[in-house]
């Protein structure tokens, strides 16, 4: 229901319900905003991974994926149970590996193919005419290009 | 500037085969570190670069993670219990290992185990949050662990060894230990000193053994009262079945080995022998009042015996131990103590002067440790990180503590032992792995490089080594040619076949393959001829020159620039040719002494690389110095597997969505590098041979090459390929099928089978599942293979292989292995035969790995893993000379350098704040200590927006309150530090925590994010390997000797980076070096 038509409402009772002895209340106003809380962490799927960082803490992790875009991550509940009288391996994980989704989408990403840019261009106008070993030969060959 | 997939891809094939042509192959390098973290993604550039010829650098040494104490004792590169384990340990010793802050995952089981009631000390130099978990904190003073290790076991082996015998810990020992072992007193200008190991081959008849008598060790046996050989060394191992074990007998018949002659009837004479003392070498900053000579002479009970050269005077090694330890023995003599207040070497009270703990907390922590010991039967544990290892002389470190663990029986038993944590290097299904990434299913074998000396070399840091070797010699060496400089003892290591080289040699080999061809010769016997008439050379004899310089480079899943580049700055200024803070001079320019093996050019090239290729998810420090970035795949965009030595468990990296923008999977990048390279090599290359240099590897037979040392090229033998020398391999490659090959498994697994630390078993069955499984190729030149097309027939190959994932292959491996042993062991991986685990399984949940005996604890309901397990419970030998854990080492170079025992050696001097270097008024001079943060993992999340919300939102430093006082410094003001290496900037945090006369700057601290310009170099401040510079120790170089052979990340030489001190002073002017972009540059 719109928001224009909900405030269409001059014919209806001004009374509104009340229950637990008048402690609670009826509303009848609109009630989607409260949407954007539950969507908050409503995700269309958990994948396992982890993270390749070199730590030894090689935790397992849930990443949540939403609309096609990875959202958040927490730490993994479901592994193999130990034997009695040994605690179990979980909870593992750490803040770092929460935090690892931020680079998926940050401007530090590599987003596409970089070359230095004296090197592109020199390479540009060489293979116009060379091929790529002749190309590279040539520019072994020269110091100037070599350095640039 | 932005490039398409396919230009980038064609610009590195072209680079790639111009330097295999001109070059040679092995000019093409690739870095890459820790497959564990992700083992298709390493596989991926390892299995090109390996199938082009280029070669792979390792890590574990370079990172100077790998403690070569390790390999020294236990023949193992590392193997450590699993977290759990803590939890059964009685009590635990936490040393320089910060648990909760480095090892937060696993910090859970610490906290269990202390409401469990395990007692725990903790010691580390600062008020860590470690020390907060301790019953006892001992802030020992930085860089003196040794000496406190050493009066812990001085304390020890009095109360545990010599004035009452605990029985456990003298069985454990006796028949896990070398002290039983003999060793052989040489003489030296009329004095005493330990030299080698008696061996069989010393004797009349050389007690009958025939196979390999050198390499077998000897002991008095009680049993028969004679000497015996007794089962299990290394001598055993090869060449002969069914007696390499450690059951106490000796040609069949049982034994009773003696560990100490002490007793009257035992011995025929008390002698004086000499043993170093290093302490007294100690810099101002590590410097005590105690006055103690150099050399130290002690009295040992000898037995003289016959060998084939005449009388000579043996002991046990227990017995040249306890001397070492400084224990007095009723043998009367000086330099022993009998008191523990005798400010004698070895002593709690000695120890106190040096290291500042006060000798009540050392006997009262060595006690404890004894005691819950000998009453658990080994459940004491010592947590350990690489804090300690980062030192110069960190075998010394290393060694005490496992000299505590061996001699109160804990290694080898559940809740006890050795836990060294550093990074993620327990890549568990090793053996399954390594087909796949080192393409061992084409040709073998691959080109395998020790970094930290390839580094050394090619960043040109040994034109200004400090350390001169009579600073580190023993005054008890024996003679030799010793006075050369640090670079000359890796030449030679290279040459005698030590270690690896990388490039090889100064000729391109396709071009020397050819050449033997048209002679008519096999490329060994060629290649050595050549050596040996100088018509080829080695090129580590000279590497600055152009035919030897690594041309291009890969990095991939590293910051190599950003994060483990010790001596960045000269990275930047001799490989890269770029910007650079280096302030000091190089040897020539010192008048210092040159090198006498490596050749020495006047200028120092600058600029070796041709081309330097990262592939990485973010823009990182190493990104920024590259010429070309590929973008990757994140770890949650790509299918992956991760094993970890904190766990058992193998678990998987998945691709939640699909590789943002225009990343790839290294999978997939490499793949289409090799399309390229496959579709660009007609123009060069096609078929071609390839030679191959080889050296001395562990776990082989060529382990025994060198019971000597001998030098062929100053004529002291013959060049012998693959014994006094590498061995040289011819290698067919095809460069027109460089990516066919890549996504085909090759013929040579059915062949020649697969393996690992020298057993190996036949995997056909395996090899017909994976061609059901992935497919097979129906036609091209990989006709007939098992496909491996997706990251996802990657890992379904190493799964398929390894013994840790496939039961039926554990059971073929632990059968291996008891042809070896004479023992069956495998009842160790029967109850597992039919399990095999697979890709879809993990992802699913986390496996618990098979037992294997590539490693040496199990996986059970029983017990945790824990290292060296199987030794103790299944009687396989330690990897060593001895067969044992072996605590003396009788290398030459060993005793050269004063390391066959272990001892206190003070840091070295790097000599890196120079009169030239240090401003006037900078007087402020802190030892620099790289601990690892709490912020990031290494270098990654050191520039992520949350992280650097948390604490200061950049680089930091940490100075004690009254050392920032003294340089008028106060909390968060900007800093710079710096020394001949380069200068660094970063803001100050002043803390209680720091103990004064150090500075501790968290390692890898991104400099793209918030690092201002350095007024001492006028360049931006550097990173925390900027004020460093690696340097060489000779004892890492040894080979073709037993457990000091080389191996992949095993042994060698490693990056140490703690002994540096460094100038701080406040920053008069923050200068950000920002400026507005030019019109061009904005234009582009």
């Amino acid at each position: 229901m719109s928001h224009l038509l909900d405030r269409l409402n001059f014919l209806q009772s001004k009374e509104l319900e009340t229950f637990s002895n008048g402690h609670g209340q009826v509303t009848r106003e609109n009630r989607d905003w409260e949407d954007t809380y539950r969507n908050r962490w409503r995700h269309d799927k958990v994948v396992r991974s982890t993270h390749g960082v070199n730590c030894t803490g090689s935790c397992s992790w849930k990443i949540y994926v939403k609309s096609g875009i990875v959202a958040w991550e927490t730490q993994q509940t479901g592994y193999p149970r130990t034997r009695p009288d040994l605690p179990n391996h979980e909870p593992r994980g750490c803040a770092r590996g929460a935090s690892y989704s931020w680079y998926l989408y940050s401007a530090n990403r590599v987003k596409n193919p970089l070359v230095r840019g004296r090197l592109m261009k020199i390479w540009r106008k060489m293979r116009a005419t060379m091929s790529p070993i002749d190309a590279w030969t040539k520019l072994q060959n020269d110091p100037i290009l070599r350095a640039s | 500037m932005r490039a398409t997939w396919d230009e980038a891809t064609e610009i590195t094939a072209a680079a790639n085969l111009y330097t295999t042509k001109t070059y040679g192959p092995d000019r093409t390098f690739g870095f890459s570190p820790i497959p564990a973290m992700s083992m298709i993604s390493y596989a991926a550039g390892s299995r090109f670069l390996t199938l082009m010829g280029g070669v792979c650098m390792s890590f574990y040494d370079w990172y100077c993670d790998l403690p070569p104490a390790s390999p020294m004792i236990w023949g193992e590169q590392t193997d450590v219990p699993e977290s759990a384990d803590w939890f059964n340990a009685g009590y635990l010793l936490l040393w320089g290992s910060n648990v909760p802050q480095t090892r937060t995952p696993d910090a859970h089981f610490y906290t269990e185990a202390r409401y469990r009631g395990t007692k725990s000390a903790v010691i580390c130099p600062d008020y860590s949050e470690a020390a907060k978990f301790g019953d006892v904190w001992l802030n020992v003073k930085q860089g003196t662990d040794a000496a406190l290790g050493m009066a812990f076991g001085h304390v020890i082996l009095r109360e545990f060894h010599l004035d009452r015998q605990a029985e456990y810990f003298e069985d454990y020992c006796r028949k896990y230990s070398d002290f039983p072992m003999l060793v052989k007193l040489d003489e030296k200008d009329g004095r005493l000193i330990p030299g080698r190991f008696l061996r069989a081959d010393d004797l009349d008849g050389k007690l009958g053994e025939d196979n390999n008598p050198e390499w077998k060790t000897i002991a008095w046996d009680e049993e028969s009262g004679g000497l015996v050989a007794p089962n299990g060394s290394i001598g055993y191992r090869w060449g002969e079945d069914g007696e390499w074990n450690l059951q106490e007998k000796a040609k069949e018949a049982d034994t009773r080995l003696k560990m100490t002659l002490i007793l009257e009837e035992d011995h025929d004479d008390v002698v004086a022998v000499d043993f170093p003392y290093f302490g007294g070498e100690a810099t101002e900053a590590f410097a005590t009042d105690a006055d103690h000579p150099d050399v130290l002479t002690r009295n040992i009970p000898v037995k003289t015996i016959q060998t084939a050269d005449g009388e000579v005077k043996v002991t046990t090694v227990f017995d040249l131990y306890c001397a070492n330890y400084g224990l007095d023995r009723n043998l009367g003599g000086d330099w022993v103590a009998k008191d523990y207040d005798d400010e004698m070497p070895g002593t709690p009270a000695w120890a106190e002067k040096i290291t500042g703990v006060s000798r009540d907390k050392i006997i009262h922590v060595a006690r404890e440790f004894a005691q819950n010991a000998e009453k658990t039967e080994g459940k004491s544990m010592i947590i350990i990180g690489a804090a300690m290892n980062h030192w110069y002389h960190m075998d010394m470190n290393y060694r005490a503590v496992i000299n505590m663990l061996v001699m109160c029986g804990c290694v080898g038993q559940s809740g006890g032992g050795w836990a060294h944590y550093v990074g993620q290097e327990k890549l568990r299904p090793q053996t399954g792995w390594q087909p796949l990434a080192f393409a061992l299913d084409w040709g073998r074998p691959p080109r395998h490089m020790n970094s930290t000396s390839a580094w050394y070399a090619h960043s040109d840091q040994w034109r200004y080594e400090t350390l001169e070797a009579d600073e580190i010699l023993s005054p008890t060496a024996p003679k030799g040619d010793w006075d050369i400089n640090l670079i000359d003892y890796n030449v030679r290591a290279e040459r005698m076949g030590w270690l690896p080289s990388a490039p090889q040699l100064k000729t391109n080999p396709l071009e020397v393959a050819k050449q033997a061809k048209a002679a008519g010769k096999d490329v060994a016997s060629f290649v050595a001829e050549q050596l040996k008439s100088g018509t080829l050379e080695m090129s580590c004899e000279d590497p600055d020159a152009p035919e030897n310089w690594p041309r291009n480079l890969y990095i991939w899943r590293s910051n190599l620039l950003g994060s483990s580049g010790k001596g960045h700055e000269y990275f930047l200024k001799h490989l890269l040719g770029t910007d650079h803070g280096v302030m000091g001079k190089d040897l020539g320019e010192e008048g210092r002494q040159l090198p006498k093996e490596a050749k020495w050019h006047e200028e120092g090239p600058r600029g070796k690389l041709d081309l330097l290729v990262t592939i990485d998810f973010r823009m990182s420090t190493t990104a920024v110095y590259s010429d070309i970035v590929l973008p990757t795949a994140s770890w949650y965009e790509k299918n992956d597997l991760n094993t970890s030595d904190m766990h058992p468990f193998i678990h998987p990296l998945q691709a939640a969505v699909d590789p943002a923008y225009e990343s790839k999977s290294d999978w997939e990048i490499f793949k289409a590098i090799a399309k390229k390279v496959q579709e660009v090599a007609p123009e060069v290359l096609g078929q071609e041979t390839d030679i191959v240099a080889l050296p001395l590897l562990h776990d082989t037979p060529a382990e025994l090459a060198q019971d000597q040392v001998k030098d062929w090229k100053k004529g002291e033998c013959d060049l012998i390929p693959g014994k006094t020398a590498p061995n040289f391999i011819a290698v067919e490659r095809d460069y027109t099928q460089i990516y066919d090959r890549f996504v085909a498994l090759g013929p040579l697994l059915d062949k020649l089978g697969n393996g690992g630390k020298g057993i190996g078993w036949n995997t056909e069955h395996e090899v017909q599942h994976l061609r059901d499984l992935n497919g097979e190729w129906a036609e091209g030149p990989a006709k007939g293979c098992a496909k491996i097309v997706t990251d996802i027939d990657a890992t379904e190959v190493v799964l398929m292989l390894a013994p840790e994932t496939n039961g039926e292959v554990a059971v073929k491996a632990w059968d291996a292995l008891s042809s070896f042993t004479g023992i069956d062991h495998t009842h160790l991986a029967r109850p597992k035969e039919d399990e095999k685990i697979r890709f879809r399984d993990i992802a699913v949940q986390p496996r618990k790995i098979i037992s294997s005996p590539t490693w040496s604890g199990l996986e059970s309901e029983k017990v945790c893993y824990n290292a060296g397990y199987t030794n103790v419970h299944e009687l396989i030998p330690w990897r060593t000379l001895t067969g044992r854990q072996q605590l003396y080492q009788d290398h030459l170079w060993m005793r050269a350098f004063g390391e066959g025992f272990m001892s206190y050696r003070p840091p070295v001097d790097l000599k890196t704040i120079t009169r030239d270097v240090q401003d006037d008024g900078d007087t402020l001079v802190l030892n620099f200590i790289t601990p690892h943060q709490k912020w990031g993992i290494h270098s990654t999340y050191s520039d992520n927006l949350l992280m650097l919300t948390l604490n200061r939102g950049g680089p930091v430093v940490w100075l004690s309150e009254n050392d920032a006082k003294k340089a008028d410094i106060k909390d968060n003001d900007w800093i710079e530090l710096y020394n001949t290496n380069g200068a660094l900037t970063a803001r100050a945090v002043v803390s209680q925590r720091i103990k004064d006369g150090t500075t501790f700057m968290y390692h890898a601290q991104e400099k793209i994010v918030n690092t201002p310009g350095s007024e001492k170099t006028g360049n931006r401040g550097g990173i925390h390997n900027s004020v460093t510079r690696t340097v060489l120790k000779p004892t890492h170089m040894i080979g073709g000797y037993a457990q000091q052979s080389y191996g992949f990340n095993y042994y060698g030489t490693v990056g140490a980076n703690r002994d540096e001190f460094v100038v701080v002073r406040k920053m008069k002017k923050v200068d950000w070096l920002d400026e507005e972009a030019t019109q061009k540059e904005a234009a582009e």
